[in-house]
């Protein structure tokens, strides 16, 4: 992650959203006195309360808080027990996706994975046995939640009156540490308040937290993450450095090290990622498992058989688990380019395009990586080798209630080459620096052998075209899934049909400029992550310039950008502009650092009309501006929310009480009701605006 | 990060009307055409139109609703320690205003002391109750089990509840030495924290799991051995330390006067209940329309 | 000359006239004249007498290549105008403009290259534009140049701009007709025009999926909001709304679509429709305006094999129907993202901007019409 000011900032602003003043303190650079992890570099106890003029005790619990989230790393030396943090600045400013990732999760795996994701970001790392009863604690369903629960598109005011029952005070002491036997024998809240309702069941807690490590969503912690990966390092290679007592000399010595090193993170590798491995194994919980589940039954059964996941889990309450950001950043990332498709294709191949990344990202785990990056050799595989997935696997992912025959114009077979459709592209294409434009000719150029390679599956499936298939609507709520192959009523398509035409989604796709998804092999589908992100950004980019600089500045962006360097001689004749326009539009561009310009004097006198001015497109410096504007404009919104609260601080006092919270409309007089209602409005829009522009970062750093 | 004109930069090409050609030397100078704005600007120049703030998609509503809820339910734990805005902003507002003097510094971290108490609010008060308590630092005591092994010695006592304030407060006294508020829900790991054999397989007995097999004098004579360099070091500055803390710490306690005996455990249901009980007497009467602030 | 050498080099003249007849630029190297067979293989001597009385005579053109000497054709009625030359400079001077050509020569170039008086080149050229022979032009690539040329030849196309340009200035109006005209050609070959109605029974069996529209596409984008297909799948039921909108919307076409339209035919579609009147249209003015669509990112090239077609980019935005007012065909629904909705993506006083500062966020103006 790219730590600007700006960047500091967010983090700061961020977790003092979330989590409050104390725990910020640590990371904010924001006023002189205070030192900042992120300002500072890592410091240890002393050193911060020497910086933020507060005692001690009010740094070590702001550090015990940010430990427990994950925000700062630490490293204490034994030898001097001293300890020393260091601020971990992605984990932080993944808190600005929060509301994104509970909201994808609950989509992708219900709500009750959505309730644990949550349980997690309240609690941080926490033990299994405790997370399953905090769970359990917390979202049993009571009366105040009944009423309120479903009308949250209007009113997310309703929605927190679940929270105010019990909210105030998690983890009463007197609250006896119940497992089962306890909460059958009735001392839960839950209990008095539920004739109608059923508690939550402790095993479908365990399952889903199960499904859900077996996924990568949520991951057991080992040590060895608290500290920062490059400390990781540091450490192995001291431990390995006692197996070499001689020293490490000389190029046999030096590879051995070298080896030594590898394995032994090779081993924190595994050792982080054993009970998913164990989990996974378990084949009930395959992620594809899941949502057939979930398809059939309307939401997360616990009426199966077996050797559980979660009887697995029960087993080691003890596991410490966390939410892993990689992966919901992953969940992410599949969320953004279905909405690049729906921009650039259309709804229907959307969906499409969604069910093959639900498919193709069951074994992603994260977006990028870097050489610290610990993976398991099952991560390193799909991820450098590349994951694809059959027609078929698609189509069991595709919701059941997308129209497959729409969204895609027709055309007489004559004007179809099938050649073309359904080429095949055996390798990814090159990220050609900035000449993305070039991607896909040349791209075929290099594969020219594989010109004559395509796929003729889609020749025979010709043969199935089923006529009449007009209006058919698979309803979810009669079928549940198409997988029953049940479809031999008038008006459905055959299963066989229904393929055929979700492949041509899938060929519209691979044929796109962006290439969206490659045809790998005879009916196989991959998506070149890397390339198409890099296409995005260009897609963000451009549309910065067009809003910025209108039609022409985009044109001239785009024709540097292809061209290379060019002076401003050439310029206006290729962009059919009039020079003067071309100039003031360069100017303004040049200004606001979307384009260079470099001075090469023709004589030694060095006046203007004696230079040549050549234009050009500097990509890494226009995107580190870019992302770098992104945070200061969050940094504002943030800070604007910050000014609004001040503003109607009297409202906001009022509406924060205990007896008000969740009841506002009913307690609230009137006039002072509509004032928190505009400033629920105002927070949303501002709340909303930063998410966007995360939206940005995520695409230009993240993804 | 250059290349952005200093004032105005942006407006450059834009601040039309009035201006005089670009100087000697500027890219493209030789146009007489190209005009630079060189008047000063205004503090939010007319000239530019924001956009307004667009609808939300559904996608991005229930995402904002998700955040905020979330917020909300963390704000109500007693993690949660308060922002203190009031200050800050007054001072932002009037750059002149010291931002970042001692008092200003209270201002943010809500520290109580005498001098900042406001002597007819701090009395208590029938409203008092319904106002969410300040806090400015967490409860961690019995608020939640911790994985202590997952956090540096230096936090133990810190996260029981127990920390002593002064430089090496953290760390565990003999007395409070033991696994503290770790519940174990399971006997047969006692000293384990995670689980199986697992444990086994652990790289080199990682440095990070504790020296599980030192004793207690043993684990302390060498945290006082290490500590004894930066004692002397800041000698004076850690005693002032201490002194201000249990200044800060006494008036805490006195503020906070409703508060458990019990270890200061905050218990707002229990909070509540003691104010009925109290003598402000019936509120049920009073309650209804005294809600209505 | 004797009676033998003149009829050689009438010979050769008109051999050479057939020889370019269909290339009238083209050039002369002495193997090509000995290769017309006129003069007997070995005669080297005899070539070089006859090479020089042509060159004497103005027929032949001499022309410097790196790999040696060439000689162009002139024609005998071009030659002539030699005849009226009546001074040393002027012959000088009308040989450069002459050999310019169609790009003309530039009056400072003259100079330099034959080293004279700028009187005399001036007197020069003042008779040779009396006697009709030269004339005075401006070329837009730099209007302040004295250029001249040929009294009977037009400026080239680079000295005139093309067609782009309407007396030394761009044509933009005329430029950005075109542009659209160009742009709803390719939106109109390239893509699925549905026109809503659903012809239940009568489906060909050709095109099977003829005007079946989904039903939340069309909802979707009335509402021009972006609906997105998380939003969708999050609840199947909301996928097909009850009521129906028919709407006339454009849909890709299918993968492997081999008529997208090309430039020539792109070009034919122009001059079919006589959008640009007088000069007609050629296939490199198409392409300079096709390429410019690409730029601005209305259109993307599309290869069908060998050839390369054109279509329209985000077909399923560019709605006319749904959007615009009637005939309004270039119509485009901006993308935006997080940086062009907030007031500070374009803010004059960005930089300006910090806690404690005159500009800051909470004190923002801009902030304050955002909300509003």
């Amino acid at each position: 992650m790219l730590v600007t000011r700006n960047a500091a900032d967010l983090c700061a602003l961020l977790v003092n959203e979330l989590y409050g003043q104390l725990p910020s303190v640590c990371f904010s650079p924001a006023s002189p006195p205070v030192a900042a992890l992120l300002a500072r570099g890592r410091s240890n106890v002393r050193d911060l309360a020497l910086h933020t003029s507060l005692n001690p005790k009010q740094v070590r619990h702001g550090l015990a808080l940010v430990i427990q989230h994950n925000l700062v790393f630490y490293q204490t030396d034994h030898e001097t027990a001293t300890t020393t943090y260091e601020a971990n600045p992605q984990a932080s400013y993944h808190l600005v996706r929060v509301g994104k990732i509970l909201d994808v999760i609950d989509r992708k795996y219900g709500t009750m994975a959505k309730n644990l994701v949550n349980d997690l970001l309240m609690l941080g790392h926490v033990e299994v046995a405790e997370l399953v009863r905090y769970h359990r604690l917390k979202h049993s369903p009571k009366k105040a939640k009944m009423n309120g629960e479903q009308n949250h598109d209007h009113d997310h005011n309703a929605e927190f009156e679940d929270e105010d029952e019990n909210g105030l005070e998690y983890g009463d002491p007197s609250d006896p540490f119940d497992d089962d036997s306890h909460y059958v024998n009735g001392n839960g809240i839950a209990h008095e308040t539920t004739e109608d309702v059923t508690p939550i069941q402790a095993n479908e807690v365990y399952d889903t937290l199960a499904q859900l490590i077996a996924a990568g969503v949520i991951e057991s912690v080992v040590a060895t993450m608290f500290q920062s990966p490059q400390d990781l390092k540091a450490s192995v290679e001291q431990e390995c450095m006692k197996e070499f007592p001689n020293g490490v000399r000389g190029a046999k010595v030096t590879t051995e090290f070298d080896t030594m090193v590898k394995s032994q993170i090779k081993a924190i590798g595994v050792e982080r990622a054993t009970m998913k491995r164990k989990l996974q194994e378990s084949a009930l919980y395959e992620p594809s498992n899941i949502k057939r589940r979930k398809l059939a039954n309307g939401g997360m059964s616990n009426g199966f058989a077996g050797d559980s996941g979660g009887s697995i889990l029960r087993d080691e309450p003890n596991t410490v688990v966390r939410l892993n950001f990689d992966k919901c950043l992953v969940e992410l990332r599949n969320q953004k380019l279905t909405e690049h498709v729906e921009d650039f294709v259309g709804e229907t191949t959307a969906q499409v395009f969604a069910a093959l990344l639900a498919s193709l990202c069951k074994k992603v785990y994260r977006c990028q990586h870097d050489q610290h990056t610990i993976m398991t050799e099952e991560e390193e595989e799909t991820y450098f080798t590349g994951v694809r997935v059959t027609s078929e696997e698609i189509f069991d992912h595709l919701s059941p209630g997308v129209d497959v025959s729409t969204g895609i114009g027709s055309a007489s077979e004559e004007d179809i080459d099938i050649r073309f459709a359904e080429k095949i592209r055996k390798y990814p294409p090159q990220i050609q620096g900035s000449h993305l434009q070039g991607t896909l000719d040349e791209g075929d150029e290099v594969l020219g052998s594989d010109d004559e390679d395509y796929d003729h599956s889609g020749e025979h499936l010709k043969g199935t075209y089923v006529n009449g298939h007009n209006g058919y609507h698979n309803s979810a709520a009669q079928n549940g899934t198409k997988l029953g192959g049940d479809h031999s009523g008038e008006g459905h398509s055959s299963r066989a049909e229904q393929l055929r035409q979700m492949r041509q989604h899938l060929l519209i796709l691979a044929e796109a400029k962006q290439q969206f998804v490659r045809h790998c092999g005879q009916n196989e589908w991959t998506v070149d992550f890397g390339p198409l992100i890099q296409q995005l950004r260009y897609v963000e980019l451009d549309t910065m310039i067009e809003d910025n600089f209108g039609r022409q500045g985009l044109r001239l962006t785009r024709i540097l950008r292809e061209k290379g360097k060019l002076d401003d001689k050439t310029l206006p004749a290729m962009a059919l502009m009039r020079k003067p326009d071309v100039h003031v539009k360069m100017a303004e561009m040049e200004m606001a650092g979307f384009l260079e310009v470099q001075e090469v004097p023709r004589d030694n006198n060095r006046a203007a009309n004696r230079t040549m001015f050549f234009w050009f497109f500097d990509e890494a410096r226009t995107l580190k501006r870019v992302l770098d504007n992104a945070y200061k404009s969050m940094v504002r919104c943030l800070e604007r929310l910050e000014v609004e609260r001040y503003n109607k601080r009297n409202v906001l006092l009022t509406a924060d009480r205990k007896d008000v919270q969740g009841k506002e409309e009913e307690k609230l007089r009137g006039d002072i009701y509509n004032e928190y209602l505009e400033f629920i409005e105002v927070e949303k829009k501002l709340l909303s605006q930063v998410s966007r522009l995360d939206d940005l970062v995520s695409v230009f750093q993240d993804f | 990060m250059s290349g952005r004109g200093g004032r105005g930069g942006r407006g450059g090409g834009r601040g039309g009307s009035r201006g005089k050609p670009a100087p000697p030397g500027m890219p493209g100078g030789d146009d007489p055409s190209l005009i630079v704005n060189d008047q000063p600007q205004e503090t939010y120049p007319k000239f530019y139109k924001p956009p307004v703030a667009p609808h939300l998609t559904p996608l991005e509503e229930r995402a904002v609703a998700c955040f905020v809820k979330f917020r909300r339910t963390y704000h109500n734990t007693p993690l949660y320690t308060h922002r203190h805005i009031n200050g800050e902003f007054l001072s932002a507002k009037d750059p002149v205003l010291p931002r970042h003097g001692q008092s200003q510094i209270n201002a943010r971290y809500g520290v109580k002391n005498r001098a900042t108490i406001d002597p007819f609010l701090s009395v208590p008060m029938y409203s008092h109750r319904f106002v969410d308590e300040t806090r400015t630092l967490p409860k961690l005591r019995n608020t939640r089990p911790w994985v202590k092994d997952l956090f540096p010695e230096e936090l133990w006592a810190t996260l029981d509840g127990r920390d002593t304030s002064g430089p090496k407060g953290g760390f565990q006294t003999k007395g409070s030495a033991n696994r503290g508020t770790k519940r174990r829900l399971y006997d047969d790991d006692e000293d384990d924290p995670y689980g199986d054999g697992d444990d086994d397989e652990e790289i080199f007995g990682r440095s990070q799991r504790r020296r599980e097999n030192e004793t207690e004098e043993e684990r302390k004579a060498r945290i006082d051995g290490a500590g004894k360099d930066a004692d002397n070091e800041d000698g004076d500055a850690g005693d002032l330390d201490d002194e201000d803390d249990e200044e800060m710490e006494a008036e805490d306690d006195e503020y906070d006067s409703a508060e458990d005996d019990d270890g200061g455990d905050y218990n707002a249901e229990a909070y509540f209940d003691n104010g009925d009980d109290d003598d402000f007497g019936d509120d049920d009467g009073v309650g209804e329309s005294a809600m209505d602030f | 000359m004797d009676e033998q050498t003149a009829l050689l080099k009438t010979q050769l003249y008109a051999a050479c006239e057939e020889a370019c007849s269909g290339d009238p630029d083209r050039l002369f190297t002495q193997e090509d004249l000995t290769a017309l067979d006129v003069i007997p293989p070995k005669d080297i001597k005899k070539l070089l007498q006859l090479i020089q009385i042509l060159t004497n005579e103005r027929l032949f053109a001499p022309v410097h290549l790196h790999s040696g000497l060439a000689w162009r054709l002139r024609p005998e009625a071009e030659a002539a105008k030699y005849k009226q030359l009546t001074s040393h400079d002027q012959v000088l001077v009308y040989e450069i403009i002459d050999a310019a050509g169609a790009e003309g020569a530039w009056q400072q170039d003259i100079k330099r290259r034959l080293n004279v008086q700028d009187n005399a080149l001036r007197k020069a050229l003042k008779e040779l534009e009396a006697k009709r022979l030269v004339a005075q032009f401006t070329t837009v690539e730099n209007i302040s140049k004295k250029m001249w040329i040929k009294a009977n030849i037009k400026p080239s196309s680079r000295a005139t701009g093309g067609p782009w340009y309407t007396d030394q200035f761009l044509d933009e109006a005329f430029i950005e007709a075109l542009q659209s005209v160009v742009m709803s050609f390719i939106k109109n070959r390239g893509s699925y025009l549905s026109k809503g109605e659903r012809s239940a029974r009568s489906v060909s069996p050709v095109l099977p999926k003829k005007g079946v529209i989904n039903g939340a596409a069309s909802e979707a984008a009335v509402k021009s909001k972006k609906r997105t297909a998380d939003a969708i799948s999050k609840d199947e039921a909301l996928v097909m709304p009850a009521a129906k909108h028919r709407k006339t919307i454009r849909l890709p076409l299918p993968a492997g679509y081999i008529e997208y339209p090309t430039t020539e035919e792109i070009t034919a579609g122009i001059q079919a429709a006589e959008v640009a009147k007088g000069q007609p249209l050629k296939q490199e003015h198409v392409q300079e305006l096709i390429d410019v669509l690409v730029w601005d990112n209305r259109v993307e090239e599309i290869r069908m094999g060998n050839r390369i077609g054109y279509r329209a980019v985000r077909i399923a935005k560019q709605n006319p129907s749904l959007y615009s007012k009637p005939g309004d065909d270039d119509f485009w629904e901006p993308r935006s993202n997080g940086l062009t909705s907030v007031p500070c993506g374009k803010c004059p006083v960005f930089d300006l901007c910090e806690e404690g500062g005159p500009v800051w966020a909470g004190g923002c103006e801009y902030f304050d019409q955002w909300l509003a």
